[in-house]
């Protein structure tokens, strides 16, 4: 029975990652056909639709009485994303800075994470909570959307062939692509959603658990694969800018959405301010101190990033007796 | 749609499809099978609680013959009769409380003579009910052990009487009635070993507004008048089939006291008139297939996503080949002739790739070969040009610009009448039809004006390519012969 739940995992991970793309994919064609600027339709539809994954799990996870997860997923995405994520990535290819607001970004990662901490002292993280996140994200998206925009005009427009072709054209293929994807991804999410909750009954660990290590690591995969492969063309310069824009977003919008679609308020176990808050608030610590020493993140730190990461890991579920 | 997401889709649909069909058949199996199985299982089970039951009567049977088998009781009775002797009827009371102490499953006993009238009785509590029934009637044969009824007693558990008639060297003396303790029906209904989280047996006897169970049932309800027996009014509860004697297994359009739907299987006991039934929840049985279902479905798109995954790798595999043949296409387009296509595969796209490359190679040569005979056009003294039968200069070389004056632009803009001397205009006229006509030109002379307005003498040679109208022409400034 539980190999068949890491099929369905995976399985579901692979829908939503395909949906996800999908509905982006539809959404930026349907914008072209109707003449939005390209510049909009990247800074809206393709930067939230990558996040739409994470942002069905959670819904369905929410919906479904299962707040551990969700909250187990943020936090647990954030941490590998800075110890596993960048941490293979810099293994391979050193990590540098090409964007001059990544300084400013991870001031706003580490205030993003305390904020959410601090909403949880309350040992729930309540719809109000779920409201000031969301409020934060506003905050953050007005301040950073003129920037971003620049950002863009600048950029290197050439785009490459595959998403060129990616695109659908005629009006039925867009349609499919929107329809298809818009079914894929809550089957993803109900069959990731469901495949966790079970795996986390059957090894006897907690929800917030299998959100922290399985789910998270499992919603992370994307960021891992885009990274690495940047590392191995030995284009790192975006790959901290990605992550420390990733972390905030799932801290903001994710959770934010989280706690607010929720039917009841989000319990917040103790584990998570004894080991995972502080692991979470240390790795942003730790990753904006590289940024802004303007120190590249080295081989050796890319590997003991990964060491530390793996170590966390089996200290959680040696923790809940997994 | 690009090949990846083509492949996708069509993967993804063999996959859902094939495992749609897979699952749909393992689905009708698993449920066929349970339904068997279920089928199977009411059937034992009605078979081994009726035996029980059966055998449980056997022993209440056994109970009465033993103790009307007394020779001291049917002869203190007759004593008794004869003589009124109420020392007789003392020495019956002794026997009948021996008789009941002996054993726990006697609940009362008592002896009526053949009038209806009661002689002694045994355990005190129960000659009420026995007085109830003596008196609605008594046995027809001799020495025959009858079931009278069932009693249930305020405690909720059920009292079984029976009797039989006593009689003395043929001689009919009276009856004994005995009621037995219904304490082993109720810990047979009460075993649940085997019937799973629903499953129960219900034991019923006729009541005036349908069925009424001898014991409590396992679901029960709070609003229960009294506890332990209930009544079962429903219409389509089972235990009016067993009370019909209809017995079998029915897995349609029942539903129990609580109003559940129920699979059933049901008896009849003839002896005490009894039904006997045996349920679970439809629910409970669905269950196990509805789950079974999920997890098929779970199971299904769960594999169709591996298939999406298989599908995106090798709609990599198949594209990214094509994607480097075509930039290297448009390389090649933008001018970088030396661009070429990885060829890796031994397959229909390395195929096209290598037919590529090699394609390639020959446009190249072939631009190399072009560009030497460019290069003699543009450095010859001579004034070449190509030019239309419609009037038009399509090509002239930079001697032409040396000698006339003009740029490109204004060669190839007008019609080269124009800077014909209106003179010569005519026979120039005539020598393009000629050309027009596929008769090459040799020595042709006329004037064309320059830039400043004055004019120079041409001879011209031109040879007519029928097929494209194109004149592919020599001329050579040639002194005025006035000039000289």
């Amino acid at each position: 029975m539980s190999s068949t739940l890491y099929i369905q995992l995976a399985g579901g991970l692979v829908y939503l990652l395909w949906g996800g793309d999908l509905l982006v994919r539809g959404a930026v064609a349907l914008a072209r056909r109707y003449h939005v600027s390209p510049m909009v339709i990247a800074l809206t539809v393709v930067a939230f639709g990558t996040s739409l994954p994470e942002m069905v799990v959670v819904l369905q996870a929410s919906l479904t009485g299962s707040p551990g997860l969700v909250l187990g997923n943020v936090v647990g995405s954030n941490i590998a994303n800075v110890l596993f994520v960048a941490g293979a990535a810099a293994a391979v290819y050193p990590l540098t800075y090409g964007e001059r607001s990544v300084r400013r970004d991870s001031v706003v990662m580490i205030a993003a994470s305390v904020l959410l901490i601090v909403l949880c002292f309350g040992g729930v993280l309540t719809r109000l909570g779920g409201g000031v996140l969301l409020a934060g994200l506003v905050v953050v998206m007005a301040v950073t959307a003129r920037e971003a925009a620049e950002a863009y005009r600048n950029a290197d427009l050439k785009t490459p062939m595959e998403w060129v072709l990616g695109l659908p054209g005629k009006t039925g293929t867009i349609v499919l692509f929107i329809v298809v994807g818009a079914i894929g991804l809550p089957v993803g999410a109900k069959l990731v959603v469901g495949a966790s909750v079970e795996i986390a009954a059957e090894l006897g660990i907690s929800e917030s658990v299998v959100g922290l290590t399985i789910l998270a690591f499992g919603t992370s995969l994307p960021e891992l694969a885009t990274t690495l492969m940047a590392a191995l063309h030995k284009r790192t310069e975006v790959a901290v800018g990605t992550i420390i824009g990733s972390n905030i977003f799932n801290v903001l919008a994710i959770m934010g959405v989280g706690a607010v679609v929720s039917p009841s308020p989000i319990a917040v176990a103790p584990g998570f301010f004894t080991v995972d808050f502080p692991v979470m608030i240390g790795t942003a610590v730790l990753l904006s101190a590289f940024v802004w020493l303007r120190r590249p993140i080295g081989r050796v730190a890319g590997v003991s990033f990964v060491i530390a990461y793996v170590t966390y890991i089996v200290m959680l579920l040696l923790r809940t007796g997994g | 749609m690009d090949i990846r997401t083509k492949l996708v889709f069509a993967l993804v649909a063999v996959a859902l499809g094939s495992m749609t069909a897979f699952g749909a058949f393992m689905y009708a199996e698993a449920r066929g099978m349970v339904d068997d199985g279920t089928r199977a299982q009411l059937e034992s089970l009605a078979e081994s609680e009726a035996e029980a039951v059966e055998s449980i009567i056997e022993g209440w049977r056994e109970h009465v013959q033993l103790i009307a088998s007394r020779t001291q009781l049917r002869m203190s009775l007759r004593d008794h009769i004869q003589t009124g002797d109420p020392e007789a009827a003392r020495r019956i009371r002794q026997i009948l409380r021996d008789a009941g102490s002996s054993t726990s499953s006697v609940a009362g006993l008592a002896v009526y003579d053949v009038e209806g009238r009661l002689v002694a009785d045994g355990v005190g509590e129960a000659d009420s009910v026995l007085a109830g029934m003596s008196t609605r009637s008594s046995p027809g044969t001799a020495n025959e052990i009858a079931f009278r009824g069932v009693s249930i007693t305020p405690g909720g558990f059920p009292r079984v009487a029976y009797s039989r008639s006593l009689s003395l060297e043929g001689e009919r003396l009276g009856t004994l009635f005995v009621l037995l303790n219904g304490g082993r029906l109720v810990e047979l209904t009460q075993d649940y070993t085997g019937l799973g989280e629903t499953g129960e047996v219900l034991l019923v006897e006729r009541a005036p507004a349908g069925a009424r169970t001898l014991h409590p049932v396992r679901h029960e309800e709070d609003d229960l008048e009294q506890p332990g027996a209930i009544l079962l009014d429903g219409p389509q509860d089972p235990s009016l089939l067993a009370l019909r004697a209809q017995e079998g297994i029915y897995t349609e359009g029942l539903i129990d006291y609580r109003g559940e739907a129920v699979w059933a299987a049901t008896r009849f006991i003839p002896e005490t008139q009894w039904g006997l039934v045996v349920k679970f929840d439809a629910a409970e049985k669905r269950d196990v297939i509805v789950e079974f279902r999920d997890s098929l479905i779970a199971l299904a798109l769960s594999l169709a996503g591996i298939a999406i995954l298989v599908a995106v790798v090798l709609g990599f595999r198949f594209a990214g080949p094509i994607h480097n043949l075509a930039e290297a296409a448009n390389r090649i387009r933008e001018g970088d002739l030396e661009a070429r296509a990885e060829v890796l595969r031994e397959d229909e796209i390395g195929l096209l790739a290598e037919t590529f490359n090699r394609m390639a190679d020959e446009l190249e040569e072939r631009v190399a070969e072009l560009h030497e005979f460019k290069k003699f056009f543009e450095v010859s003294p001579e004034m070449l040009c190509i030019a239309g039968t419609d009037g038009y200069f399509k090509r002239a070389n930079p001697a032409f610009s040396r000698v006339l004056g003009w740029g490109d632009e204004q060669l190839l803009g007008s019609p080269f009448y124009d800077l014909v001397h209106p003179d010569d205009l005519e026979a120039t006229q005539q020598e393009i039809d000629k050309l027009s006509r596929g008769i090459p030109t040799i020595s042709f002379v006329n004037r064309f004006r320059c830039e400043d307005g004055s004019y120079k003498r041409l001879r011209w040679n031109s040879y007519p390519e029928p097929e494209t109208g194109l004149l592919y022409a020599i001329a050579r400034e040639i002194e005025d012969p006035q000039a000289s």
